[in-house]
């Protein structure tokens, strides 16, 4: 159990994963608690704080996956030759990956989840915090499981294809989590929100702050409701299809020099 | 046994160029200058970088090799899973397995192992790198450069260590100096891809170079598309003299 912890370790003292994951989501729930929130009344200040809880969830979990991403991108020289000639095998390091993840989504759920409580709760002057915390964490835990092997999956397919496309991939998931993200805030996106891991991250984040189902569109109260079940199987789905795809990968892995990265 | 049969290995072009070599139950040297194709040739053997063609460990092609924990490398590819010396004392100690205090006997160097890898001077990197390969106790072992940039009080610790560890593998060095510590071993000659030998370290060191094919060679080796020979007696440079093989371009030209 050396190498996750060790893995551990490193991600929650990355001084650039704190950075982003964390301190600039700080700045992003405090835009949401005390700027953006001039014009919303305390009948739907739930609803409001649910949404932001929703983007943050997304985002945060987004910074530590291009940060994962980045971990993999300077390790991926060493696994040819490990798995070769040592005791490592895929499935023990795909292993440490996922517990590094499941921990650190976790703990920045949490952090995410009190900034959001208290700030908000503090604006609006009434406790604001989730109803179902069972879906508060599962959501975290799901985020962290979809996020992983789609990090791996991208770093794997550069160092399998071109070095080159690592500088512009390594930040797909983040950049993707902010095109989604606010997208859904601003435009009916019907049932994509099932088919998109990124939405369904989102939605159950703030469905996570109610006990009755949400707007499926975010701006339609009178349209049809989320489906927990499909959202949660749709990202379980994503999590399975970019396992598999991320494992078949990790065997046709060679090194291939960092500086192939070099674009400058 | 490693056992290579025409390796070839590409870049953006060929550098590696049909490599038969046989390293049976023996340590050996493999000499080359700069740019031969030496940690190239090297990385191919330990499953780094892909190649066409065979090589055999123990038997199985390397290509195919999974979790065969007899062979332990130094080449930096093999570091890159750890930020600090720390973790990846901890990293191989775990998947690998380390029979010495490797932190103990780096502290004994004056080398810190909170230190993050790419922080080391080169030669402490060198260090660093060889002494946890080898403290794996491995069966098979592949060093690159295990001198480069290692001052000379260290450079013999770390012929002690290659001779203590390892029932056979290859070592590499661009210096013929530093092949006199092993003058025992048998030595492989890489020039522009290509192996030749092998010869015995001594019979290296005391041999001469001359131009053109020598019926009485102990070795010929091609040069920039020349025949060069290596000859007992004292009749043309002596390889002992030379320091290192870059100058064997020089005497080409010359």
């Amino acid at each position: 159990m050396k190498l996750p912890l060790i893995f551990t370790k490193r991600l929650l003292t990355n001084p650039y994963a704190l950075g982003w994951g964390i301190a600039f989501m700080f700045f992003w729930i405090a835009m949401g608690a005390f700027i953006e929130s001039a014009s919303v009344t305390n009948s739907s200040a739930v609803y409001y704080t649910a949404s932001w809880y929703g983007i943050i969830a997304l985002l945060a979990t987004s910074s530590f996956a291009t940060s994962i991403a980045m971990m993999i991108y300077y390790q991926s020289g060493s696994l040819s030759y490990f798995t070769r000639f040592s005791k490592l095998t895929p499935k023990y390091y795909l292993f440490s990956l996922y517990f590094t993840m499941l921990v650190t989504t976790t703990v920045v759920s949490v952090i995410m989840g009190l900034g959001v409580i208290s700030l908000f709760s503090y604006h609006f002057g009434e406790t604001i915090a989730p109803k179902n915390w069972g879906l508060f964490f599962l959501d975290a835990i799901l985020s962290g499981v979809f996020y992983l092997p789609l990090s791996l999956f991208l770093e794997e397919l550069t160092v399998v294809t071109s070095r080159k496309l690592s500088n512009a991939i390594s930040f797909i998931p983040i950049i993707l989590a902010y095109l989604f993200g606010f997208s859904y805030m601003n435009i009916n996106l019907g049932n994509l929100v099932y088919y998109s891991p990124f939405l369904s991250i989102q939605v159950l984040g703030m469905q996570s702050f109610f006990t009755k189902s949400i707007p499926l569109n975010f701006n339609d109260f009178k349209g049809p409701t989320l489906n927990v079940y499909y959202a949660t199987i749709s990202l379980i789905g994503w999590s399975i299809i970019l396992s598999f795809a991320s494992m078949l990968l990790f065997r046709r892995l060679y090194y291939k020099s960092l500086e192939e990265a070099r674009i400058a | 046994m490693i056992e290579l049969k025409d390796v070839h290995v590409y870049y953006d072009k060929e550098v590696i160029k049909g490599v038969n070599m046989k390293v049976d139950g023996e340590k050996v040297l493999l000499l080359g200058p700069n740019g031969s194709g030496k940690s190239t040739l090297l990385s191919a053997i330990a499953g780094i970088i892909p190649y066409n063609g065979s090589i055999r460990i123990d038997g199985m092609e390397v290509r195919n090799i999974k979790n065969y924990n007899a062979v332990a490398t130094n080449l930096p590819q093999a570091f890159s899973i750890g930020l600090t010396i720390d973790d990846v004392i901890e990293i191989y100690d775990e998947v690998k397995g380390l029979k010495i205090n490797v932190k103990a006997e780096l502290e004994k160097l004056g080398i810190k192992t909170n230190k993050r890898i790419y922080q080391l001077s080169a030669g402490q990197g060198v260090i660093v790198r060889t002494l946890i390969a080898l403290a794996t106790d491995p069966k098979v072992i592949l060093i690159d450069e295990p001198f480069e940039n290692v001052d000379v009080a260290k450079r013999k610790i770390v012929v002690n260590w290659l001779k203590e560890y390892g029932k056979e593998g290859i070592i590499v060095t661009h210096e013929v100096d530093i092949a006199k510590q092993f003058s025992d071993y048998k030595a492989f000659i890489i020039l522009e891809g290509k192996v030749f030998g092998p010869v015995t370290v001594s019979d290296l060191l005391s041999s001469s170079v001359v131009m053109g094919e020598d019926p009485s060679a102990l070795l010929t080796l091609e040069i920039n598309g020349r025949k060069v020979s290596l000859v007992r007696g004292d009749k043309g440079y002596k390889m002992d003299a030379i320091g290192n093989l870059e100058r064997l371009y020089n005497l080409v030209e010359e």
